[in-house]
């Protein structure tokens, strides 16, 4: 257990800042604008998120960073597209987030490893919705968590760098916020819980309005690395 | 027309974007130390998925644009105070099953050729995936698109500013076939660049 917060990598998107946000996970989630991101200091962080819609760009810069972190035994969870600073291949495909009412009975997500303690004691339906492409490489070593029908690659872990480093092409966080996937506090809650250590509250997610027409307040700190 | 696109690093963003004889998108890239300069800009676009803290820190640059009458359109969450005029906020927690859609105030003519339940609905039947919040504008009359539960989706605003203000809540707009036919959200995002050629023309009046 710890009490380290959960850095959320932020692009400045309103999902990213919802769910950082929102009253049932701001204490245990801390949002890290991702162009402060080399001037942060992430080993006092219990565990990183870079979530769908990020600035990969970006984050290449932070390589060294983010691979250090790893290397001090954090975990880091990798999610949605494109993410190319990975030594693994994303490419896209097209996106079935209607499978649920058009072929319920053929999630887009197929074969989930429920023995991984990210996956353990959800559903199929909890642990498996639509992704965003596939990865058609990993890292030597790493190990597939989750497959589509085609048996492609949707999430995989590579312990390979000291710690953990699991990316997924489904993306929980976004789509949480949006909550037009109606059942994700299950995944999100074991994600943290996964990452950090502190299962969040039982309780629905909802939004505090108060963070609505607001700036966001930037860091002004010395940059720790060079980028 | 020279459209700036605003891209926030954010994989796949000019695809929903594709210039042809009449309109030119110019890509926007969101940096570190971002000092945008939309001087040859007819109008900002700021598309679905957008950096919206970047975009505070450029609201100057964004309100010189529309100090000269161009126009700004937003098709994303603006969760920061950057857009004049206008709030939009997350809501959550509605019966999207129920959803209906309603055009209140249409001078623009943005909804020429649209049907309403194109955007409510999707070709799967599924509802209420085009929007998912609620803008809080200054002025009643800039209020163009409505739903069920009294949230205000799009807005036309030529109040706020000397400018063109279209925003929707979050509901994304764009067109990646610009030479081919067009009906729902395709067909309204070109009314929306018709509306734009037509605030430009008044402009150079």
């Amino acid at each position: 257990m710890t009490d380290r917060p959960i850095g959320l990598i932020f692009n400045g998107v309103w999902s990213h800042n919802v769910l950082a946000t929102a009253p049932k996970y701001r204490e245990l989630v801390e949002l890290i604008y991702v162009h402060d991101l080399p001037h942060t200091d992430v080993t006092r962080l219990g565990g990183l998120i870079v979530p769908f819609q990020s600035d990969h760009a970006a984050l290449a810069h932070c390589h060294t960073q983010l691979y250090g972190f790893l290397a001090g035994g954090g975990r880091m969870a990798v999610f949605g597209d494109s993410s190319h600073w990975l030594d693994a291949q994303w490419v896209d495909r097209p996106l079935d987030n209607h499978w649920w009412k058009t072929h319920p009975t053929t999630p887009p997500v197929a074969h989930t490893r429920f023995d991984h303690p990210l996956f353990a004691g959800l559903t199929s339906r909890q642990a498996g919705f639509h992704h965003h492409g596939v990865y058609l490489r990993m890292p030597a070593q790493a190990e597939v968590l989750q497959r589509s029908a085609q048996g492609e690659v949707i999430t995989w872990q590579s312990l390979a760098y000291g710690g953990v480093l699991l990316a997924s092409t489904m993306d929980p966080i976004v789509e949480h916020a949006l909550q037009q996937v109606g059942h994700l506090d299950h995944l999100v809650d074991q994600l943290l819980w996964w990452l950090g250590g502190v299962r969040p509250a039982e309780k629905p997610l909802t939004l505090d309005p108060q963070v609505f027409g607001r700036p966001y307040a930037r860091t002004t700190t010395t940059p720790l690395v060079d980028s | 027309m020279q459209i700036a696109l605003i891209h926030s690093g954010v994989a796949g963003t000019e695809q929903y974007y594709r210039g042809d004889a009449t309109h030119q998108y110019r890509c926007e890239r969101i940096s570190a130390d971002w000092q945008p300069c939309f001087d040859d800009d007819d109008v900002v676009l700021v598309p679905n998925g957008a950096n919206h803290v970047a975009l505070y820190e450029a609201r100057a640059q964004l309100h010189k644009v529309l100090a000269r009458g161009g126009a700004v359109l937003c098709f994303c969450g603006f969760f920061t105070p950057w857009l004049p005029g206008n709030e939009w906020r997350h809501d959550i927690g509605r019966d999207l099953r129920q959803l209906r859609y309603r055009v209140v105030c249409d001078e623009l003519q943005l909804f020429e050729g649209v049907e309403t339940e194109e955007l409510c609905c999707d070709e799967h039947g599924i509802r209420g995936g085009w929007a998912c919040g609620d803008i809080q504008t200054h002025y009643a009359d800039s209020v163009v698109l409505t739903d069920n539960y009294q949230r205000t989706l799009l807005v036309a605003d030529r109040r706020s500013t000397a400018g063109l203000i279209i925003a929707t809540a979050s509901g994304p707009l764009g067109d990646n076939a610009p030479h081919s036919a067009a009906h729902g959200a395709r067909r309204l995002y070109r009314n929306i660049l018709r509306a734009c050629r037509a605030q430009r023309e008044t402009r150079h009046d």
